[in-house]
């Protein structure tokens, strides 16, 4: 066995998964990023499984400072005017935060996956059309577009996913799009459709595999973007309207007491930028896990200097 | 760059601009009663009719087109109902605050990407890059405004050392600047420090060495040129972005740009505002866009023989 | 005292794999005026020969562990990083395989060819100028002065490679280490090529070394040759010498292999086995897998350079010419 086969992960589940652990460990700050979403996602479940109920209205706990474990861990990261533990209340807002980001990161995949794939097989006028469509909307600010959207069309949770997701769209119908007419030229589609398979069947069975690494890359790179996006809106206040609560919606809630009651604004934003900052983290590690060239930098036992 | 490439860009470029002009007149009457972009939620019938008599939207919508297409043409976007000014004017006075915000936000994230994105490649593995790499990563992470309520917190609140909004001298603008430089920071120097590792493997600056070329012709003169050529194009795009969705910083520090009049113009419901807003951003994104690319052309020659 | 005489040069690389050692004692020597062709496959150390005298060995992951490399008289592996950056392309200059890779796509060719004054000399702007006409008039660019503006990619394969050369000469080096510069051209122009590497040399007097695994190119410009096998020198000797009687099983097998037009040869007759795993390598002699002579003797013992007649050197336990 050369000495490049003896890196590359073998085929078995628990070998790949053990390799795979292997490269994590190697990335101190991809594991930090992963303790921090996994931290998250137990918030997000705690709160679900009604770990912080009992949030009445409790005006004694009024804008109580953090840090300060006599009033129970619940109160641990302070309260609000109301007296709400913001721990709970930042659990609470994950979901949405994470959640909206996820939607809308999933139907850009879907949206431009499918768009770029027509664009890219059958070309011609449509594909043209999606083109010259996609490469307004993506000259465009983001911001501006998203901002443009809910104005006309009004501020709901669909609308925010929707228009979140087709300012996005644009980088993946590009992507899809390319490596569709690469993939298109290869031997093996000709046989395909030698053999009868239909358009749909042969962009399913034979050029879909082939794309969706780099569309899955792309969209794990996104997922940050579109959750700062996301919490900048709703800090606007177009993005999500109470009662419903965000982070970046939390922000803005905690702007007035700025001077008074700091933690209301810092708390919200941090967990936006370290789990923002996790995904891209992660994002990188992906990538240089899935590029055999990069590989040897996570699991080489000896670290270069 | 021929003068025949740049007539046809122009010409593409108005094409989409009416394009999207007319795509937000369609859409403002498609997604609703055009009065309510104008008016409160809350205002009365009365006053919904009294409005939609005076922005003509009684008339049959082929009529409407015909006045407002002759409205665009002579730049007459409506009257700010809340400036109480024809909008175009308003939009006007706050375009150059943007144009310098962004500028120059840009100008220092890009320099002092190609500084630390280079000596982070230079002395890839060590400890400078991996304290660069972690803090630029955090950089491109941040949120904006809440960057900005932070910095308000810190040194307005605090410290008051600076003022916390406003507009007027140099010192209204350090922290505008600084909080809209960090997210393209963070960016810029991850690219820079990727395509400088790149261009120091390559075989021209292998060539340099043997050529007895000391380290630091070596690397700015041999590798960052040919390193520099994505992080420009980034930040073109980047500048694209600023020329209108710098909104949120100008919004939390109050800072009086084309930003902060849209994001008003929305919140405020002042149509008017919002479209020669719109408007002004197209036009600024076109130029930023040839610009880039005549920089582009002046860098590497390879592109100039292409056109 | 010769030009340059390089003692047991060692370089080794660490790798994902472990420590590699990409050369394991090499010595040969140069002498002023002459031409050594350094033979060997890919992945022989050739290149890292040239690196390692060029101070291009890359520091990690590469290191040079022991050794002397002797510019008249003078050990580079111990001078100051300042003086060895000062010899380099003014007094050893190499001209690299790949031109196109080699030049800066964004400079003129014009101003990399100045480039070798600007850094090493204190001439002025209109001087560089013309000394760069000069030198690309000598190496066969016509319409040089038009020429010294354009970039790169506006040139062909051969003409890259004459303005790499141009580089190279420009301060008259006393050594020009030219590796594998025909390699990535066709045929006809790489005869070219050598007949303008052999002019220039003899002008200028400088000794060179001509990295190559082309044996019809070794013939036609070398003096003398030093075989290399797995990072170590296998034979030396004189041109002729090599071609009518080599000594080593390894020269001997690249000699017989190769397709001759005065003799009838029904098949070629290939080395058996490949080019070893640098990671892997045999114990003793790292030929001995592939060698028809190989004993016990050739597992255990690594045989070292040796004498073998009057400037001639062979690394084997049984050397001789056996057919």
């Amino acid at each position: 066995m050369s000495a490049v086969e003896a890196l590359a992960p073998s085929n078995s589940l628990p070998a790949r998964l053990k390799w795979l652990w292997r490269a994590l460990v190697g990335d101190p700050t991809a594991l930090a990023a992963v303790i921090w979403l996994l931290i998250v996602l137990a918030g997000i479940i705690a709160f679900d499984l009604g770990a912080f109920s009992g949030g009445r209205i409790d005006l004694k706990a009024r804008n109580l400072p953090p840090f300060d474990l006599s009033f129970g861990w619940k109160l641990f990261l302070g309260a609000d005017a109301l007296g709400r533990p913001l721990l709970a209340r930042l659990a609470e807002a994950a979901s949405a935060s994470i959640g909206i980001a996820l939607a809308a990161v999933l139907t850009s995949l879907a949206g431009g996956l499918a768009l770029g794939m027509v664009a890219g097989y059958f070309g011609g006028p449509i594909g043209n059309l999606i083109m010259r469509i996609s490469d307004i909307v993506m000259g465009f600010p983001t911001l501006l577009v998203a901002l443009v959207g809910l104005y006309l069309f009004g501020p709901s949770v669909t609308n925010l996913i929707l228009v979140l997701a087709i300012t996005r769209m644009p980088a993946y119908i590009r992507v899809a799009r390319a490596e569709v007419l690469e993939v298109r030229e290869r031997l093996f589609v000709d046989a395909a459709r030698v053999f009868g398979a239909g358009p749909f069947w042969i962009l399913r069975n034979h050029i879909l595999p082939i794309v969706a690494p780099t569309m899955l890359t792309l969209a794990s790179v996104n997922v940050a973007m579109v959750m700062l996006f996301e919490s900048g809106l709703s800090y606007l206040g177009l993005g999500i309207q109470p009662p419903a609560v965000s982070w970046g919606l939390m922000v803005a809630q905690g702007q007035g007491y700025l001077a008074t009651a700091w933690w209301l604004a810092c708390f919200p934003g941090l967990a936006v930028m370290l789990t923002t900052m996790s995904f891209n983290l992660l994002a990188n590690w992906f990538r240089i896990v899935n590029d055999p060239t990069q590989r040897w930098r996570l699991t080489s036992r000896k670290r270069t200097s | 760059m021929s003068a025949g490439y740049f007539l046809k860009r122009t010409v593409f470029a108005l094409l989409a601009l009416a394009g999207l002009m007319i795509a937000v007149f369609f859409l403002v009457r498609l997604t609703g009663d055009p009065v309510n972009l104008y008016l409160p939620v809350d205002a009365s019938q009365g006053a919904r009719d009294a409005m939609r008599v005076k922005l003509g939207l009684d008339q049959p919508v082929f009529f409407q087109f015909l006045d407002w297409g002759g409205q665009m043409l002579r730049l007459d976007f409506g009257t700010s109902l809340w400036h109480n000014r024809p909008a175009i004017q308003v939009v006007l006075e706050a375009l150059p605050n943007t144009l310098a915000l962004g500028a120059i936000a840009l100008t220092i994230a890009f320099g002092g990407a190609v500084l630390f994105g280079s000596i982070a490649a230079v002395r890839a593995g060590s400890w400078v890059d991996r304290v660069i790499n972690l803090v630029s990563q955090a950089a491109a992470s941040v949120p904006d405004f809440w960057l900005g309520l932070m910095c308000i917190l810190v040194f307005a609140v605090t410290l008051r050392i600076l003022p916390t909004s406003g507009f007027g001298g140099p010192i209204y603008w350090v922290l505008p600047v600084a909080c809209l430089l960090a997210r393209p920071f963070g960016t810029l120097v991850q690219i820079v420090r990727g395509s400088m590792l790149e261009a120091l493997n390559a075989a021209f600056v292998r060539t340099a060495r043997a050529k007895g070329a000391q380290a630091g012709r070596v690397t700015f003169i041999h590798a960052l040129r040919n390193a520099m050529l994505p992080a420009i194009t980034v930040t073109g795009d980047l500048a694209a972005q600023f020329a209108g969705g710098g909104g949120v910083v100008e919004v939390v520090f109050g800072f009086p740009g084309i930003g902060k009049l849209l994001i008003d113009g929305i919140l405020k419901r002042d149509f008017a505002l919002v479209q020669a807003s719109i408007f002004c951003v197209a036009i600024v994104i076109f130029i930023i866009n040839i610009a880039v690319d005549m920089l582009y052309a002046a860098i590497d020659p390879r592109v100039r023989i292409e056109q | 005292m010769s030009l340059l005489d390089i003692r047991d040069l060692a370089v080794s690389f660490d790798t994902a794999a472990g420590r590699i050692q990409a050369l394991a004692g090499v010595s040969f020597s140069l002498e002023r005026g002459e031409v050594l062709a350094l033979l060997g496959e890919s992945g022989s150390g050739k290149s890292v020969t040239a690196a390692a005298i060029m101070d291009l060995v890359p520091s990690p992951p590469g290191a040079v562990d022991r050794g002397a490399i002797l510019f008249d008289g003078v050990d580079l592996l111990t001078l100051p990083p300042r003086q060895r950056r000062d010899l380099c392309g003014a007094r050893i200059a190499l001209i690299f395989q790949d031109a196109l890779a080699s030049l800066n796509p964004v400079y003129s060719v014009g101003w990399q060819i100045g480039e070798m004054f600007r850094i090493h000399q204190n001439k002025s702007g209109p001087e560089i100028g013309a000394a760069v006409i000069d030198l690309l008039e000598a190496v066969g660019i016509p319409d040089a002065a038009r020429r010294a503006k354009q970039y790169p990619h506006q040139f062909s394969g051969g003409m890259r490679q004459r303005i790499m050369i141009a580089m190279a000469v420009a301060l008259s080096p006393d050594i020009i280490i030219a590796d594998e510069p025909t390699t990535a051209l066709d045929v006809t122009i790489q005869a070219q090529i050598v007949d303008l590497l052999a002019t220039v040399r003899q002008r200028s007097g400088a000794g060179m070394i001509f990295i190559t695994h082309d044996l019809g190119v070794v013939a036609e410009i070398a003096d003398r040759v030093a075989v290399m096998y797995a990072g170590r020198i296998v034979e030396t000797a004189s041109v002729f010498e090599l071609f009518a009687t080599p000594q080593h099983p390894y020269s001997q097998g690249l000699l017989a292999s190769q397709p001759r037009v005065d003799v009838e040869t029904p098949d070629l007759v290939p080395i058996p086995g490949s080019a070893p795993n640098p990671a892997a390598l045999p114990s003793g002699c790292a030929f001995r897998t592939r060698c028809p002579r190989a004993q016990d003797l050739c597992a255990e013992v690594e045989p070292l350079l040796a004498a073998a007649g009057p400037g001639r050197q062979v690394a084997c336990h049984f050397p001789g010419a056996f057919a």
